[in-house]
């Protein structure tokens, strides 16, 4: 008889906490309409920094190409004798195959490839998930 | 004359009233007067279920929601997604009708119709308001109860049918539980038909002019009729032919497109001609503060005893099948005996 | 049984639960013979989730390995890195840095308290509440918000560096884990209404697949599962790495063994982390995080073992370094696999519904199990 009262109790009890909450505000967030704030250190698509002359910072030193664990980092480099520094002729980034671990930043040294904190890339096809240097280049 | 504070129910009297005498006067006979009106109550039934199921649908995700920390649906039709049970259903239309390679295909078809039409019959002995009851037959109750039993009927065949594991699992399960919940059921409510000596609804209804059975020593009756009435819906915890955990859907893992939809239809009308018994055999029915009309107040009883049916199930985990079966047969079997004998001693002591 | 199956003409039906089951957990497959609704036999078949994770790190150097452990159980991959960053830094006789070694503890337990807190949001849906899961994934946000602010990432943290952490914590991390501590605390209290004094929720899992003490040990299981069936073993107390030593905890244990003991075992420890992210918070000073090491290590030849306690268990590595900069094998012992070997003998005699039970609350992640 004690336990059924017992368990009645605890079963109230229960019941009590959802009542309690159906009438606290919910903390989900209406996704599309209002946005979660992301942290600054956000590790999103990637993007590659320019330095003060407006030209392309990263000297194609291929760290980033080699740090990568899944291969997706690739790049042409070729030596530009005027200006005496290496470019890279292209800088392809498969983001159909980047897990998005950081190792490429955290290793380059003149710190030109940065994370931006976007969240939302996707796309139809694979194809469109490679994207090249005028996508990552800003 | 009608006035806007006289309920639907004294407004279709009325109405019922006029049409005898329009039918005297052109001397229409009385099998097509007596059709006209019950074809008339039937179509509105069949609008107000249909509304009814998709309020409860709605009402089912928005309480669900917000008692786990969401909001539910909130972008179709605008206001608090509020045509999201419509577009569903418009979903469920148009989708393909799956019948398995090897299922027994009449049977297969038949199932969601024979769980649906118990469940609009039982619609028709319910006392709304003052005159709006379909027929106020004298076995009303036996009626509801007795069409209810044909629902496990509709959920083993679809479960047998469907030639698939989990749904064999769920009808078994299902035919195992309704029909070992139909008993306290039915018991609990025999209390009150004891207090009242009628199985008529009206005349259950009429006795709690004064005072609500709920608190007599109905009490009791009341709470194991929730207790089987929950179990009869198969909603949480005793949601076991379900049981998503479990059998994946249980007997209507086969089922897509409509007739899945008139599984789920029928649980949510289902649970409204539970939650709308309890309200007249324990709540007072129609009865209610002079300046409301009955059937606001009927429905007002009807959709608090549904939250509380919808708050069980998003509060308790599920049952397990034995342990269902022992505390059925063991424990509320028992107990509904006992709230017939205490009931029987309360009657002799008050008369 | 079988003679009476002879005798009357019935049947063992087979019934395939899973891969595609709502309570598998992923991708496991059970393959049950039934009796009626009791389970005469059970096989769990696994591999569906298999990627090659110990071949594929043969073929990444040991600091992308990290990133790849992530991969392994994917709700706590903290605990991962922790255990893919332990074996090199052993063979090379590094010394990580205190501020590193608090930071790690922390990240850690706070993996851990999120782990268990999807246990016991899973476990409810299991056995059949829909809504203490929203409860527990509202505390795990926050975490998984604390792990976002420091390494930018919500589930694959790739946070530890052999020789420290690669990156130090933000300003507001300190006060938000305390705040987090003093929120979470009362949540707890909030948990054990809704589920663990529940009734229905002990009928389910009081007296259900009970483990023995000798047959936990035999079986070699470990974490919460074996602590449930009261061994005390705990690989934070009995081979203490990092600076666990320093930390003053206690090792809940069970008595039974059965689903509701390994579900409380667990709640229990979540107030123990929260005890030991306190202490560390505590004793967390200003400092270097990461000790001066080479960008691509080489590690000397040479096999090493190390393991942590993860949330699901013990965790352990077995590296094998030729000196090269690549791993010459890389032996995981996921215990989620361990684990799950038992459930073949637990489950015999069991109904369906205890199927769930059972396995919800050895509590196993498949990518791990397939690894």
């Amino acid at each position: 008889m004690i336990k059924i009262f017992k368990y009645t109790w605890a079963i109230l009890k229960g019941m009590g906490i959802t009542f309690k909450y159906f009438f606290i505000r919910p903390v989900t967030v209406q996704y599309p309409k209002e946005k979660v704030k992301i942290s600054s250190r956000w590790r999103g698509t990637l993007k590659q920094l320019r330095n003060e002359k407006g030209e392309e910072a990263c000297d194609g030193c291929r760290i980033c190409e080699k740090i990568c664990p899944v291969n997706c980092i690739s790049m042409e480099v070729y030596k530009d004798e005027k200006k005496n520094r290496r470019f890279t002729s292209s800088y392809v980034v498969n983001f159909g195959r980047c897990m998005f671990c950081g190792l490429c930043v955290e290793a380059c040294p003149k710190k030109c490839l940065v994370h931006t904190p976007d969240f939302e890339f996707c796309a139809y096809d694979r194809e469109s998930l490679i994207l090249a240097k005028d996508k990552i280049l800003r | 004359m009608i006035y806007a504070s006289q309920s639907l129910g004294d407004l279709w009297a009325w109405a019922l009233n006029q049409f005898a005498v329009f039918c005297g006067w052109l001397g229409i006979p009385e099998v097509i007067r007596y059709t006209v009106e019950k074809g008339a109550y039937a179509v509105g039934l069949l609008v107000f279920i249909s509304l009814t199921a998709l309020v409860l649908i709605y009402m089912e995700r928005k309480v669900s929601a917000h008692m786990q920390l969401r909001y539910g649906p909130m972008w179709t039709g605008g206001w608090h997604g509020w045509s999201q049970t419509i577009a569903d259903m418009i979903k469920l239309l148009l989708k393909e009708d799956v019948i398995p390679d090897k299922a027994d295909r009449w049977v297969h078809r038949i199932a969601p119709i024979v769980i649906f039409v118990p469940s609009l019959v039982g619609f028709l002995v319910i006392p709304f308001d003052k005159y709006l009851i379909g027929a106020d037959l004298n076995v009303g109750i036996l009626i509801i109860f007795g069409f209810s039993s044909i629902a496990v009927l509709s959920i083993f065949m679809g479960g047998w049918a469907s030639n698939n594991k989990y749904t064999l699992l769920g009808g078994l399960r299902s035919a195992a539980q309704m029909i070992s919940y139909e008993l306290p059921l039915v018991l609990s409510v025999l209390g009150v038909v004891m207090t009242v000596g009628s199985l008529k609804m009206s005349d259950i209804v009429m006795a709690q002019k004064d005072v609500w059975f709920l608190f007599t020593p109905n009490f009791l009756g009341f709470i194991i009729y929730i207790i089987a009435g929950t179990a009869e819906v198969n909603r949480t915890p005793f949601d076991i032919p379900e049981a998503e955990s479990e059998l994946v859907s249980g007997y209507n893992t086969e089922y897509s497109g409509l007739k899945y939809g008139f599984f789920m239809l029928s649980e949510f009308t289902n649970t409204f001609i539970i939650s709308a018994i309890a309200a007249t055999f324990f709540m007072g029915g129609w009865n209610g503060p002079s300046w409301l009309p009955g059937i606001v107040s009927f429905l007002a009883k009807t959709y608090l005893i549904v939250f509380l049916l919808m708050w069980f199930r998003w509060t308790f985990p599920r049952f397990r099948v034995d342990r269902l079966m022992d505390f059925g047969w063991k424990f509320l079997l028992p107990l509904s005996f006992f709230n017939i004998l205490m009931i029987a001693v309360w009657i002799l002591v008050t008369k | 049984m079988t003679e009476q199956i002879k005798n009357t003409g019935f049947e063992e039906m087979t019934l395939n639960m899973g891969p595609q089951h709502p309570s598998t957990h992923g991708v496991l497959h059970l393959l049950l013979k039934m009796d009626g609704e009791v389970i005469t036999e059970a096989r769990p078949d696994i591999g569906y989730l298999h990627r090659g994770m110990e071949k594929l790190a043969e073929k990444r150097t040991w600091g992308a390995n990290i990133a790849l452990s992530d991969r392994w159980d994917y709700i706590a991959s903290m605990s991962n890195n922790f255990a893919a960053v332990l074996g090199p830094e052993k063979l090379m006789n590094i010394t990580v840095p205190k501020r590193a070694e608090y930071i790690r503890v922390i990240m850690a337990e706070l993996n851990r308290i999120a782990s268990h807190l999807i246990f016991f949001g899973t476990y409810g849906i299991d056995i059949g509440a829909f809504t203490p899961f929203f409860y527990a994934f509202r505390e795990r946000e926050m975490i998984l918000d604390l792990y976002e602010s420091v390494c930018g990432a919500r589930l694959t943290y790739n946070y530890f560096r052999i020789g420290g952490v690669s990156a130090d914590l933000p300003a507001d991390f300190v006060p938000g884990v305390k705040s987090f501590i003093d929120y979470f605390r009362p949540k707890l209290k909030e948990y054990d209404t809704l589920l663990s004094t529940n009734p229905i929720f002990m009928d389910r899992t009081v007296g259900v697949g009970n483990i023995s003490k000798e047959e936990a040990i035999d079986w070699a299981l470990s974490g919460p599962n074996i602590r449930a069936s009261g061994v005390n073993f705990d690989i934070r107390k009995d081979d203490a790495y990092s600076v666990y030593n320093e930390f003053d905890f206690n090792i809940p244990t069970g008595k039974n063994g059965d689903c509701f003991d390994r579900y409380m075992v667990r709640m229990n420890e979540m107030k123990e982390s929260a005890r030991i992210i306190e202490q560390a918070i505590e004793k967390l000073e200003p400092g270097d995080i990461i000790a001066k090491v080479a960008k691509v290590v080489r590690p000397p030849a040479g096999e090493i073992y190390t393991h942590v306690e993860a949330p699901k268990g013990e965790l352990g590595v077995y590296c094998i370094s030729d000196g090269s900069t690549l791993p010459y094998r890389y032996k995981v012992r996921g215990p989620s696999f361990v684990n799950l070997a038992i459930l073949q003998k637990m489950l015999k005699g069991l109904k369906i519904a205890d199927v769930v039970a059972v396995l919800g609350s050895i509590d196993i992640v498949l990518g791990e199990v397939d690894r």
